[in-house]
This record gives C-alpha cells, structure tokens and sequence, in this order.
C-alpha cells in the first residue's frame, strides 16, 4: 500500500480481511475528498513495520484477526507507542469488549461497516476524532475542549452507554446514552427533549462522562441524529435571532422553566414574544400569552397536522415534528408533539434576517 | 428560470440536501433528486405540496418569506419569494449537513432579481 504522507491525517488499517481494507480504504479516499492518507496493513508484524517507518494519526484495528487479535494488539500498542489513538472495529458489537478495550486505551469502539451509511458513520467519527486534542494532550474526555454534541455524537456513534454530567455556573444536568442512543436527559426541574436541547446550548462548563446507570425513567426517544441536529438548529437560532423558546419542548411548567431559566431577558435581545399557547393534545389550554383568538390557533394545529400529513404521504417522512416561519420582522414556531401543541409568534428585528 | 437554476448549480451539492424543487404560485418550474434512497417523482410531489401547505397555511402575501419544516427523517427548507416563485429543499437528518450553506442559499434564492 503506498504511503501518502503529504495528506492532512494519515490512518493505518490493521485487518486481515483484504477485501474490506480495499472497500474501506476506497471509500473513506473518497468521503473524505482524497484528504486522507492511508496505510493498511494485514497483521500486526505489518501493522508494527509501518509505525515504525512512519507515525499516523490513528490506528484501526479490526478485533477479530488470527494469531494476534486486535485486543491483544491494542494491549501491546498501549505498551509500545502509549500516545498513539487507536480505534477499535468489530463485526459484533458487544459490551464487555468495548468496556475491556476502552480501559486498554482504545478511543473509539466502532461495529465494522458493512453499508453505505455504515461507512460515512465510521468516517464521521474518525473525523472528529483526529480533529479532538491529540491523546497526549489535555485529551478528549472529560474537558471543555470539544462541544458537548461532538463527545456526544461520538458516545452514539460508537454505541456506547453513558451518562454525560454537564455542569456549568448554576445549572446541572444529566444525559443519558444507552446503547448509542439518547434516553434521557434532566437539568434542574426540566427532563427529556428540552433539557436535552438546553444542556446542548449551552456555551461552556464542564463535562465527565460517567458509567451508564438506567435513568429513573426514559423520557426521549427518537433517532439521534434527529435529536443531536435539532438542538444544533435550536442553538443557531438561539444564536442567530436570540428566541428562548425555539427549544420549548415540555408542559406548561417545562416552557415557563425555560422562560425563567433565560438568561437575558428576550426584549433585551430585540426579541418580542408576540403571542404564545400552549396546549394539550385534545386541545385543553395549558398556558397563554396575549392569544387573542384560541379558536383560530386550535384550527391552525389542526390544519397544520392535517397538512402535513397531506404533504408527505407516501414519502418516507416520519413524524411531524415542527415548523418555523419568518417573513419581514415577524417570526412564527408551532411544534406539534404527541402530548402537546405550541405556538409561539414573535417579532424579530429588521436586522435579523432568519432562515431557519 | 435560467438564472435560477445556473444559481442553484453554482451552489449545489450540498451535503445533506437530497432534492429540491423551485414552483411558481400555480406550477412546478424544475427539480431534482439527489438520493438513491428516495423516489424523486413522490419526493418532488411532497415538496410541491409542502410548499403550497406553508403558503396556505401561513400566509406572506407580497413578501419573501422562510418556511422550515421539521419531520422524523427530514426537514424541508421553502424559501418563498415577494414574486410567488419558491425553492424548496429537503434535507436529511445527519449530522454532518451543511447548514450554513443551505441558508446561503435560500437566502441568495430570496436576494436575486430576476430568474
């Protein structure tokens, strides 16, 4: 396999299966536009030579290989080159080995890919993984040194269970990683979506991650990288237009919470909450603000659910979750959720321009 | 409509962005779908559709407007413009989408003058 040492991260690929080093190798030249160097090597005396010729960013090792496996590797590698990150691949992805090859040192345990998306998955943690502070360095975990979506991504990427406590001046969280997903989240008296989405916003403190323990109760579901863009979106908006509420999930309690728990007053930043509701499922009025015409409010949920459905029949879509309009300096977010609807219009100012 | 879409391929692909289609008030104009994993005749049914729900629903009449829908696998990002002629673009739910760039380009869609 020729060296490329003039590219930005230089990988070396430990696996005995050349059909899928060959695959692996094509395919990441080609996700990551040709800006990664690779090496490959088909057991560990190979693997050994390599480092020895030239350093990479990071080893890959495949767990199951003969003579030497990749655990067994990884135990020498830890002896041999101690600042060296290695990632871990396996066709099964089982507990006790991520637990035993993480205490090893290994930065990463990945399933071994075997579709397209499998693949752009193990990219994208590799990617954020040679751009994390180098092993030898003040590291990956632990410090506020990464955002707490990337150490995030990276738990559900890898499949992990976790809980990452977020602590920062007053405000203290908990989100729980099981399995790769996300299960649930509290800060303070808030759990589930809008304590998930609120940790997230955050712009800095402190983070450990902790042994998984099962959480009191599951309050999120849903696909992770739904979640993880979503508060992404939501801390944009925080940051573009300066709405509180763009992340106002939860009950009537939950959004006054998030009211109270802003920090900056919403007028101080431009932002004028014009109108807000609240309200059930079957449409019980839970909370209001300067709502002047309910009825007209309950028919647009109506009519929205109604249209959104329309919209995306026969379309693998999934749920409707929410929509957000602007025009001009008038702003308008409706999240239709399976126990309750909210409406929030605002005005925004002229400078503002918002494309959510 | 040339301008348009000589704009659109200035900037397209996008990571992410896995079809689009630009209609006027009464019709489709153009579209394309970009992913394997979508039917482009049912994807740029939904879109015209969901573009014409957004008009409906949250009327702007005679201004440039921004609709962003939020779905379990996608959302659909509508830029519609004071002329009644909107781009609509889906997006997948990954993490790695290009969320500046898609905004670029709604907002450079809702800046140009003429089509």
């Amino acid at each position: 396999m020729p060296e490329e040492p003039s590219k930005r991260h230089q990988f070396l690929f430990v696996d005995d299966d050349q059909v899928f080093l060959l695959t692996l190798t094509s395919l990441l030249k080609q996700i990551s536009n040709a800006n990664w160097g690779f090496r490959t090597a088909s057991n560990h005396a190979q693997a050994l030579e390599h480092l020895k010729a030239q350093p990479v960013d990071v080893v890959v090792l495949d767990i199951e290989m003969p003579v030497m496996d990749g655990v067994e590797f990884l135990r020498l590698l830890g002896r041999s080159h101690p600042n060296l990150r290695v990632v871990m691949l396996s066709a099964r992805l089982d507990e006790t080995a991520r637990k035993n090859t993480m205490d090893l040192g290994a930065a990463l345990y990945l399933e071994k890919p075997t579709t397209p998306e499998g693949f752009k998955a193990v990219f994208a943690a590799l990617d954020l993984l040679v751009t994390s502070p180098t092993k030898s360095g003040a590291g990956f975990r632990g410090v506020m040194q990464v955002g707490l979506q990337d150490v995030l991504q990276m738990e559900c990427l890898s499949r992990k269970s976790s809980i990452l406590a977020v602590s920062t001046g007053s405000r203290r969280g908990q989100i729980y990683v099981c399995d790769g997903q996300i299960v649930h989240a509290q800060s303070g008296q808030l759990q589930g979506e809008m304590a998930l989405y609120g940790l997230l916003g955050l712009s800095g403190g402190e983070f450990k991650l902790e042994p998984y323990v099962e959480p009191p109760s599951r309050s999120i579901s849903g696909q992770y990288e739904f979640l993880l863009m979503e508060a992404a979106r939501l801390c944009d908006e925080q940051n573009g237009s300066g709405n509180p509420l763009g992340n106002g999930h939860g009950s009537a309690n939950a959004l006054r919470a998030a009211l109270s728990e802003t920090s900056t007053p919403t007028e101080a930043r431009g932002i004028c909450i014009e109108e807000a509701l609240l309200c059930s499922s079957v449409g019980e009025v839970l909370y209001q603000w300067k709502c002047e015409s309910i009825e007209t409010r309950l028919e647009l949920f109506k009519n929205l659910e109604r249209g959104a459905m329309f919209a995306t029949k026969g379309t693998p879509s999934g749920r409707f979750h929410r929509i957000s309009t602007d025009s001009g300096n008038s702003r308008v977010l409706v999240l239709i959720q399976p126990t309750f609807k909210l409406l929030i219009r605002s005005a925004i100012p002229a400078a503002s321009t918002v494309t959510n | 409509m040339n301008l348009a879409l000589d704009f659109l391929s200035s900037k397209l692909p996008i990571h992410g962005v896995a079809a689009y289609c630009i209609r006027s008030a009464a019709a489709p104009l153009a579209s394309d779908c970009f992913s394997k994993s979508l039917y482009p005749n049912s994807t740029q049914d939904m879109l015209n559709r969901v573009v014409e729900e957004g008009r409906t629903l949250f009327p702007y009449e005679g201004s440039p407007a921004n609709y962003c829908w939020t779905f379990e696998s996608h959302q659909v990002y509508v830029a519609a413009r004071a002329d009644g002629i909107a781009l609509a673009l889906l997006v997948e739910n990954n993490a790695g989408i290009q969320l500046s760039r898609i905004r670029e380009l709604l907002q450079g869609f809702l800046e140009m003058e003429q089509l």
